[in-house]
């Protein structure tokens, strides 16, 4: 099978391009001579099936980041048939460099002219045919936005080559083949740029802006959640109804408390993950988290981080795991290893279920958006505060040159192809779990050491000293334990553990415990570990265990020493 | 080019222009820059400037974030 590899610099709309082709069903595949994920899709291309490889943007393939690196080495180490290369047309004078690069190496190279509508409405006009001919490759005008120009795809034209071998293509040259305006338009960028970078307003703004974006998320997701809960009650009667004549009682709590009450309460949750992404990858589509990344610099400066930090620790608002990954871009060690400290504190996706369960249960609604947008807060502050105490010294702070690229507005399809590739990353990650730990907590709420102790009631006696101080009781400590493994688990655990009653699980939790119990709880669900699968991120991106062990160890002792404050705070005041 | 007239990125006011003619960076530094444009002899444009932190530039199409500790290590004369 032929091999094309994807290559281009950040922000050319090579992952727009890829997702455009690729739908929800790329993968990740090992490449010789490559470490990290690099994903690929089988695809129907010039009338046969292809492998489209997608690696990672670099601005050139000798800096040496560890982008390039995997570029390098890919090229080196895999045989490929042809490279796309894409490049953003409106700034085809320094990204068609690259592609002379590539071509000097002796490649078969494509270039597509991606945004060539933006290019068109800036007054870039480019001279493809001259420029065909002076390269000697095939050259197509695309917009992955709006997934034009693809015509290309469908049949293979080879383009007529001159015997003549062509001199090395120079920067200079470029004026031959692409006639610029005077002055580019760019007056919305600015404009928006004036107000969203405001030396006093950006800060204040940005705040704003995510204050906003959760109340969406809260106000939009909630219905759909009450709706998706009423369906699956209602089809979770149908079947205990089912299975209870002909199914023993034990089995039948298996099935119905352990499996069905497990998975299905976690489900509801899908909706609220589908809007956080859309909203997401709108922001990442628009151009502003390199704002965001400069409104935030100085003050992550002063943590011995920088913007990009910022914008990995907005990432891990989604998933700590990709943004822990993301870590690899910094060059320095003292950044990298202080960036994985903080990261998962980030509020993540799966940490927002939990947090949108207990609100809903003990909060009422009109303070809903402001409960979930203070944990969002507490998650800030201790990033800040960890940032500080893990604070390296600075000598060896690593350069900060960061593209802004111009605001767009992005289509609805390209938000959904984004959002629908990262919800398939949670689910995916999600489901490995889910099914194994309801089946263990059944287990062992279920399974008797004595007539009126179970292992989890053990476990949780166990461990009541710790735990009771900061208001944490017997039957919340064993979801605690199972959100170790991963927080997707802990709304299912707690289904599970309260289950064989005829109330419903926020009406169990709501006369369990108190509401000062709940703020405790959810502020050691935000501060411990997140996942097993961030330690794993972590010591794998470190190869350091002291690294692993000091999150570990940290975020735990953080955890309890905050609930422990709160609670006993919030029992002398209320 | 008179030496008086050379300052550095860093001191430029916003909405200023200059012509860069010196790089004295980590070669990292250098190549990423110039990979973006950011090379000796172009034209460069303050767009946008933080309380001590960091400066919006342009450089032909493309703008970028730089730190001013970085723009300090630039020098340019102002057009």
């Amino acid at each position: 099978m032929k091999k094309i590899a994807l290559i281009g610099m950040p922000n050319s709309g090579k992952s727009t391009f890829f997702n455009s082709i690729s739908g929800a069903s790329a993968r990740i595949a090992n490449w010789s001579g490559v470490t990290v994920d690099v994903e690929s899709v089988r695809t129907l291309i010039f009338g046969e099936i292809v492998e489209l490889i997608d690696l990672p943007g670099v601005y050139s393939l000798h800096s040496g980041s560890d982008d390039e690196v995997v570029v390098h080495e890919f090229l080196k180490n895999n045989q490929i048939d042809e490279i796309f290369f894409i490049l953003n047309s409106t700034q085809i004078d320094r990204q068609i460099i690259l592609a002379t690069e590539l071509l000097n190496m002796g490649f078969n190279l494509r270039i597509l002219c991606n945004m060539h509508d933006e290019a068109k409405k800036n007054g870039i006009k480019i001279h493809f045919e001259k420029l065909q001919n002076r390269l000697q490759v095939p050259i197509h005008p695309i917009s992955a936005k709006f997934k034009e120009g693809y015509e290309f795809l469908s049949k293979k034209q080879e383009l007529k080559k001159t015997k003549e071998k062509s001199k090395k293509f120079s920067e200079s040259e470029i004026k031959n083949y692409v006639s610029f305006p005077r002055t580019l338009d760019t007056s919305t960028t600015e404009k928006l740029d004036k107000f969203f970078l405001h030396p006093y307003l950006g800060l204040p703004i940005f705040f704003i802006t995510l204050f906003f974006l959760f109340q969406i998320i809260y106000g939009v997701a909630e219905p759909i959640q009450d709706l998706l809960g009423g369906v699956f009650d209602y089809f979770g009667g149908l079947l205990q109804s089912n299975l209870n004549p002909w199914l023993p009682n034990l089995l039948s709590s298996f099935v119905y408390d352990g499996i069905y009450l497990g998975i299905t309460t976690v489900l509801t949750f899908v909706p609220v993950i589908v809007i956080f992404f859309l909203m997401m990858s709108f922001i990442e589509n628009s151009g502003y988290l390199s704002r965001a990344a400069f409104v935030m610099d100085r003050m992550m400066e002063k943590m011995g981080l920088d913007g990009r930090s910022f914008v990995m620790i907005l990432f891990g608002f989604g998933c700590n795991v990709p943004a822990l990954m993301g870590t690899k871009i910094m060059r320095s060690k003292s950044i990298r290893y202080l960036s994985m400290l903080i990261i998962p504190f980030s509020l993540c996706s799966a940490r927002l279920q939990v947090f949108l369960f207990f609100t809903a249960i003990f909060f009422e609604p009109r303070i809903g958006g402001l409960i979930l947008f203070l944990m969002y807060i507490i998650s800030f502050l201790l990033i800040l505060f960890t940032a500080i105490i893990f604070k390296k010294d600075q000598a060896d702070n690593e350069s900060v040159l960061i593209e802004m690229p111009a605001y767009q507005l992005p289509t609805l399809r390209q938000n959904m192809l984004t959002a629908s590739h990262e919800v398939k990353h949670f689910l995916t990650r999600a489901s490995k779990f889910i099914l194994g730990g309801v089946i263990v907590v059944w287990l062992l709420t279920n399974v008797y050491i004595s007539p009126e102790l179970s292992v989890a009631d053990s476990i949780g006696k166990a461990l009541n000293p710790i735990f009771d101080p900061i208001g944490i009781n017997d039957k919340l400590i064993i979801a605690l334990i199972f959100g170790f493994i991963a927080k997707e688990i802990v709304i299912g655990a707690l289904a599970v553990i309260f289950s064989g009653n005829d109330s419903t699980l926020p009406d169990l939790l709501f006369n369990y415990i108190t509401w000062q119990q709940a703020i405790s709880f959810m502020i050691f669900t935000l501060i411990y570990t997140p996942c097993l699968s961030t330690i794993a991120v972590i010591k794998n991106q470190s190869k350091s265990k002291k690294l692993v062990l000091t999150s570990l160890i940290w975020s735990l002792l953080l955890a309890w020493v905050i609930s422990f404050v709160t609670y006993q705070s919030l029992l002398f005041l209320y | 080019m008179q030496k008086s007239q050379i300052r550095l990125l860093s001191e430029l006011s916003q909405n200023s222009f200059a012509t860069i003619v010196e790089i004295d960076h980590q070669p990292s530094f250098t190549l990423k820059a110039a990979a973006l444009g950011l090379k000796i002899n172009k034209t460069v444009c303050v767009l946008h400037k933080s309380n001590n932190g960091p400066i919006c530039i342009k450089v032909n199409t493309s703008s970028f974030m730089i730190r001013a500790i970085d723009a300090a290590k630039i020098k340019v004369i102002p057009q």
